[in-house]
């Protein structure tokens, strides 16, 4: 631990209070719909306490269809096989409830493949948050049933063309 | 880029303690700032039937059940920032687990129940969820004891609800079926149970009604190793058709008894929703012994949006079609996640009135449908009323918590058929298909 974490207790001490790690799990509806994503995109929306728990919905609804609104942390486009296990940490992450959204797509970002959603909060010691993802309504005409020829390993190691 | 990163292994490891560590010493880390179980997740029960009857069409039902709960998942949840968590209570379909399972559902803290399929088994857990205020939702259970088992409580105490219509109406399309096929001496066999006697002897009346003989019904247990007696019976009367209200598992024993017959007689076969499964063949062995077996179901998959959304994302996620019910048991979970959605709150007569209100127009801000469960949730959350278009069809409850769908007349083809067929569901592995023959409007059958 001590070698790597060093850094960073020394930065953190540095800049004062800290903040809370966030380790992001997304889960895929199985591993075809994997492969059939090239691309990912996490955003981060904070969310009103009071009335805003209740976002995903509105959320992954505008995502879909293009509007990615003003997300406090964007992960801008980057392939999918680095958003599969053991997943993503946010290691710099403010107090307070948030809208975690997940998007994966093939070269096109205007038909999103898979989408999902959840609001969790970060804290210390909280739990892992895992993000459901499902199949869009545009699946189905993107992927027109036809199985990838790629495997995970295939796929990751850019030996699937 | 942003403030995104990938950490494997020590990395992730390093930086929780790092974190955890600066937090212990500046005593300003991160805390929640939501009230405890805030997020908690909402449970709901699921049935399946892995075992009996229904042990083919039971998992498969399941999975029709998670595609619905994924669905609102991945749209952050039923209520804002919970997600469902399932408890998942397998029935084996048999009867006698029902009040067991009730009260398993009761520790589990379940806000709903979604099952089971088995109408015997959806009324003796409506005995325990019904007096708990615990709504329930049936995908599959036919019976008209439902409407009874309603129709005897007073409207705030009605909790169980369907997403098939009742047998009442699939009598009447079992007799348009014997007469289609020119019957004029049918004989009934049933199952003895909830689903099977009141199925049975509605079929009698309608087939008398329609000017038959019905020159025997015969009642019988669900799976005996043997229906030899039963066949015997039916066969010393002579009849020229067999109208059979059956699950795949007992249906495959009779058909396999019958042809054991010296002398089976000549007869047409009717079955129903209850055989209208690959597993069926499956039970039958010799898809020969079931050539031209006709059968009715209610239409569980009209070529609607509603219906071919909900497919799309079966296939996707299974890599297989939906059988029939399938689709019910999507809106089942649909109409209750929504419904607890719309309510804004787990009670039970909240939730109870306002999956009537999703279910049934007219809609302050317009209709959402299957596969369509982050909009609905949207719009719920926006304040408004929904109208939700099943996958099934009509999901618009009734004063008995009744729905009404279409129902279709069936064949069942063997793999060697030639026969023309306009709408066929092939069932794969060289089972061959059941054909859709004919489609009725199940409000025509009303009046």
């Amino acid at each position: 631990m001590t070698r790597r974490a060093a850094p960073l207790l020394a930065l953190a001490l540095a800049v004062g209070c800290a903040n809370a790690p966030v380790e992001l799990t997304l889960r895929f509806p199985n591993e075809q719909a994997f492969l059939q994503s090239d691309f990912g995109r996490l955003l981060v929306y904070p969310v009103d306490p009071a009335d805003g728990l209740g976002a995903c919905p509105a959320l992954v609804e505008s995502a879909v269809s293009g509007d990615l609104g003003a997300p406090r942390y964007d992960s801008e486009q980057r392939p999918i096989c680095a958003l599969r296990d053991p997943g993503i940490t946010f290691d710099d992450f403010p107090e307070g409830p948030h809208a975690f959204v997940a998007l994966a797509y093939r070269d096109d970002p205007q038909a999103t493949l898979l989408a999902g959603c959840r609001v969790a909060e970060a804290y210390v010691d909280a739990p892992a948050v895992e993000v459901t993802m499902f199949p869009t309504r545009f699946y189905a005409d993107a992927v027109g049933g036809a199985p990838s020829p790629c495997t995970l390993e295939s796929k990751c190691n850019g030996t699937c063309q | 880029m942003s403030g995104v990163r990938r950490i494997v292994g020590g990395s992730a490891r390093a930086v929780a303690i790092a974190g955890a560590l600066l937090g212990a010493w500046s005593g300003c880390a991160p805390e929640r700032t939501l009230p405890p179980g805030s997020l908690d997740p909402v449970v709901i029960g699921l049935a399946t039937s892995t075992e009996g009857g229904l042990r083919s069409a039971g998992p498969e039902w399941l999975k029709a059940a998670l595609l619905a709960v994924n669905e609102v998942n991945a749209a952050g949840g039923v209520l804002p920032g919970r997600l469902i968590d399932v408890v998942v209570l397998d029935d084996e379909t048999n009867p006698d687990l029902a009040e067991a399972l009730g009260m398993e559902l009761l520790d589990a803290g379940a806000v709903g129940f979604v099952g089971s399929a088995a109408s015997s088994i959806t009324l003796g857990i409506a005995a325990v969820t019904t007096p708990a205020q615990i709504p329930q939702i049936s995908c599959c259970s036919t019976s008209d004891n439902i409407t009874a088992f309603n129709a005897a409580r007073p409207p705030e105490e009605r909790y169980l609800f369907r997403t098939a219509p009742t047998d009442a109406l699939q009598a009447r399309v079992v007799s348009i079926a014997a007469q289609d096929l020119a019957c004029t001496r049918p004989a009934v066999l049933h199952l003895d149970d909830a689903y099977g006697m009141p199925f049975g002897e509605a079929i009698e009346r309608e087939l008398e009604a329609d000017g038959m003989t019905v020159v025997i019904r015969v009642p019988f247990r669900s799976d005996q190793a043997s229906y030899a007696t039963e066949v015997q019976q039916v066969a010393a009367t002579g009849p020229d058709c067999v109208a059979m209200v059956a699950f795949e598992v007992s249906a495959g024993q009779i058909l396999r008894d019958w042809s054991s017959l010296a002398t089976p007689p000549d007869v047409r076969w009717i079955g129903t929703d209850g055989v209208r499964v690959p597993g069926f063949v499956d039970e039958v062995g010799d898809p020969n012994l079931i050539r031209e077996f006709y059968g009715t179901a209610p239409v569980t998959d009209a070529s609607t949006p509603a219906y071919n959304a909900f497919a799309d994302a079966f296939r996707t996620v299974y890599g297989t079609a939906p059988i029939p019910f399938a689709s019910n048991n999507y809106d089942a979970v649909a109409l209750l996640a929504l419904g607890i959605a719309r309510a804004g709150t787990t009670d039970g007569p909240a939730v109870r009135d306002a999956i009537l209100e999703v279910a049934s127009p007219p809609p302050e801000t317009g209709p959402v449908t299957a596969g369509r469960l982050a909009n609905a949730l949207e719009e719920i959350r926006a304040g408004g009323d929904v109208d939700y278009q099943g996958a099934s069809g009509n999901t618009d409850i009734g004063p008995d918590h009744d729905v009404v769908t279409p129902y279709e007349i069936w064949r069942y083809d063997p793999p060697t058929s030639t026969e023309p067929c306009e709408s066929a569901t092939q069932l794969g592995n060289d089972r061959g298909s059941f054909c859709r023959a004919r489609i009725l409007n199940s409000m025509d059958l009303q009046e």
